[in-house]
């Protein structure tokens, strides 16, 4: 398997994405990171074929992915959006459901995705009473029943819980020992060394570098990327990046919080 | 007496048993109402009628009863309840089938403009005095219009290749706003047809002939049909079009699909009936409020409990005031709207919560 992105660019009113690309081969986890409105969401959506790019090219398998049957995509790329569907009456199963309707995969792969996740409690439950990060999560296990090739994840963890980003987290690890192709766009940047084989830097709809962690994460990327100055620390896991503010003696996180501090104190 | 519709009794019966019930109690409605009128028909009469109309059996047999009996049960009464069984699934199904493209509970069939294209097509043919197909003048410019109002809207919403539902449902109601200015202005205008106009506008099941219901019951078994059809492809929407392109809906040609064919099935009913409101937004929630569960099995709930609504509203009109018929749209309200609080607060289990 093999995911090639060359040279994608699109543009809607004032905002425009250049020349974007990427490259996956399978059991590869691709991390893309970068400022809120940079463009991360809508280069996952172009490569889902929800939008239409105006130059470039995506080929999967060494074939453009427009001469792909209508019915074979959803077998080839699965998307997990940001948003958080409202249906009416529908059970967690029937939620899960759709995405086997199209690819005819077994019902009892229903049970078994929510399994992975460790929620299969909520099998018969609505889905509309499920809480936030219940649903996200049930919107996670759609994307495992699907069994694409290519699972793109925008966001996945955002607005969970660690025990949740957690599932989440295992579930991206289990997905490359499943040999598929995982692209996700994320905002810890630290995770990125655990998760990722290689990761893209965005901003304002262009790269600023892409590589492995190791080649892109450094202090100037970074400062490029969001503006602000970074610094790292050692860990046993890996140098740590951090905004320098937010560093203990770098003197302006600590003087906030003394000013807070001392509000409270007075 | 409500105390009794609780959620357990309706939870522990499971959904199949739920249909086979509605079909019975849908089968007991349509025969209830043969002897709800001014004109007392006794039962064993309404059966000899009917069997007389089956066309080998019916030369069978010597019947007694008289023509005005015979009259009375197959021009009017056959007509009016068969039309109310077919506007009523044609309006519940369209409305679960627009909330779920929509994904909007308060959306039903008319936001697309039906309502009013229907409207300005028949004020227009009353007040100008257009004649193109005698009787039936009205019903063909209505149906006319209200599709040409449905398909303006939907192209007015074109953005980059795709109709965006929120441009489609603003569109909607700006046009549909509009179009009801251009009606209100014709009435205006002339005074003396008001009462005419009103009346088409209440909605009324007293005129619809045997013609009327053949074209209503043909162009509406298509259009469910084609949603049944449709309804996986249809719960996928309901999770988002984006969601939906990505495991495998072909998202626009389902949206313009459906909404052609209960374009077309509910232009019919209006265009014979005139507006009656409330059935699309009500019903399909009804459905699943008792059933729960995907379009799968809301489409075709819809249709059944849409016709058992309507065929009561059409009953309650007649009973209201003896020797006096209610338009069925003032009914239709009177009496779906208790009836669905109660439903609602009884049977929601959470499910509307958020």
């Amino acid at each position: 398997m093999m995911l090639e992105i060359r040279g994608v660019s699109f543009s809607r009113g004032n905002f425009r994405l250049k020349e974007l690309g990427l490259n996956a081969q399978n059991g590869d986890v691709v991390g893309i990171v970068g400022p809120n409105g940079s463009g991360k969401s809508t280069f996952l959506r172009i490569i889902a074929g929800i939008l239409k790019k105006e130059s470039g090219e995506i080929r999967y398998n060494d074939r453009d992915i427009n001469e792909y049957q209508h019915m074979e995509r959803p077998r080839i790329i699965s998307m997990l959006s940001q948003e958080t569907p409202n249906p009416f009456s529908f059970t967690v199963s029937d939620v899960i459901g759709t995405a086997g309707y199209f690819t005819g995969r077994p019902p009892e792969g229903i049970k078994r995705s929510l399994r992975k996740l460790g929620i299969e409690n909520l099998y018969k439950r609505q889905f509309s009473q499920l809480s936030g990060g219940e649903k996200r999560l049930v919107m996670l296990a759609t994307l495992i029943y699907q069994d694409a090739d290519v699972c793109l994840m925008d966001e996945p963890f955002s607005f969970l819980d660690v025990d949740k980003s957690t599932k989440v987290f295992r579930i991206v690890r289990s997905l490359k020992d499943e040999n598929k192709i995982v692209v996700v766009t994320m905002h810890d940047i630290n995770m990125i060394w655990n998760l990722c084989d290689s990761v893209l830097l965005m901003k304002n709809g262009s790269m600023v570098a892409s590589g492995t962690p190791e080649e892109v994460i450094n202090e100037e990327n970074l400062q490029k990327t969001y503006g602000i100055p970074f610094s790292h620390y050692d860990s046993p896991e890996g140098p740590r990046f951090v905004p320098s503010e937010f560093l203990s003696n770098s003197g302006k996180f600590s003087s906030i919080t003394a000013e807070l501090f001392g509000k409270y104190e007075r | 007496m409500f105390k009794y519709i609780t959620e357990r009794h309706i939870l522990t019966i499971g959904t199949k048993t739920k249909i086979a019930l509605s079909l019975i109690f849908l089968l007991l409605v349509i025969l209830a109402s043969f002897f709800i009128g001014s004109v007392k028909i006794p039962f064993y009469t309404v059966m000899e009628i009917m069997i007389s109309q089956v066309p080998v059996l019916g030369g069978m047999f010597h019947f007694h009863f008289t023509s005005i009996q015979h009259e009375i049960v197959v021009l009017l009464r056959e007509p009016q309840i068969f039309s109310a069984l077919v506007i009523g699934a044609s309006l519940g199904v369209g409305g679960a089938v627009i909330q779920s493209i929509f994904k909007n509970p308060i959306t039903e069939p008319y936001v697309i403009g039906i309502s009013s294209g229907a409207a300005f097509g028949a004020v227009a043919t009353i007040v100008l005095g257009i004649d193109i197909l005698g009787i039936y003048s009205i019903d063909l410019m209505a149906f006319v219009f209200s599709l040409v109002v449905v398909y303006l809207v939907y192209f007015l919403s074109f953005r980059h290749g795709k109709v965006p539902i929120v441009y489609l449902l603003l569109m909607g109601i700006a046009v549909s706003l509009f179009v009801s200015a251009l009606v209100a202005f014709m009435v205006f205008s002339n005074v003396r047809l008001q009462g005419d106009v009103f009346f088409w506008l209440m909605g009324s099941l007293q005129q619809i002939t045997w013609t009327e219901l053949g074209i209503i019951t043909a162009v509406n078994v298509l259009a469910i049909f084609v949603s049944i059809i449709y309804s996986r492809e249809l719960d996928a929407i309901q999770l988002g079009e984006e969601y939906a392109h990505t495991v495998g809906v072909n998202v626009e040609f389902t949206k313009i699909l459906l909404i052609s064919v209960i374009a077309f099935g509910v232009s019919a009913c209006v265009a014979v009936s005139g507006l009656i409101g409330f059935v699309g937004l009500i019903v399909p929630h009804v459905c699943r409020l008792i059933y729960g569960g995907t379009n799968r099995i809301v489409i075709p709930t819809s249709a059944i409990i849409g016709g058992i609504f309507l065929i009561l509203s059409e009953d309650a009109a007649h009973a209201f005031i003896s020797g006096e018929v209610i338009p069925i749209g003032i009914v239709t309200s009177l009496v779906g709207v208790p009836f669905f609080m109660l439903l609602l607060s009884r049977l929601s289990r959470g499910s509307y919560d958020a």
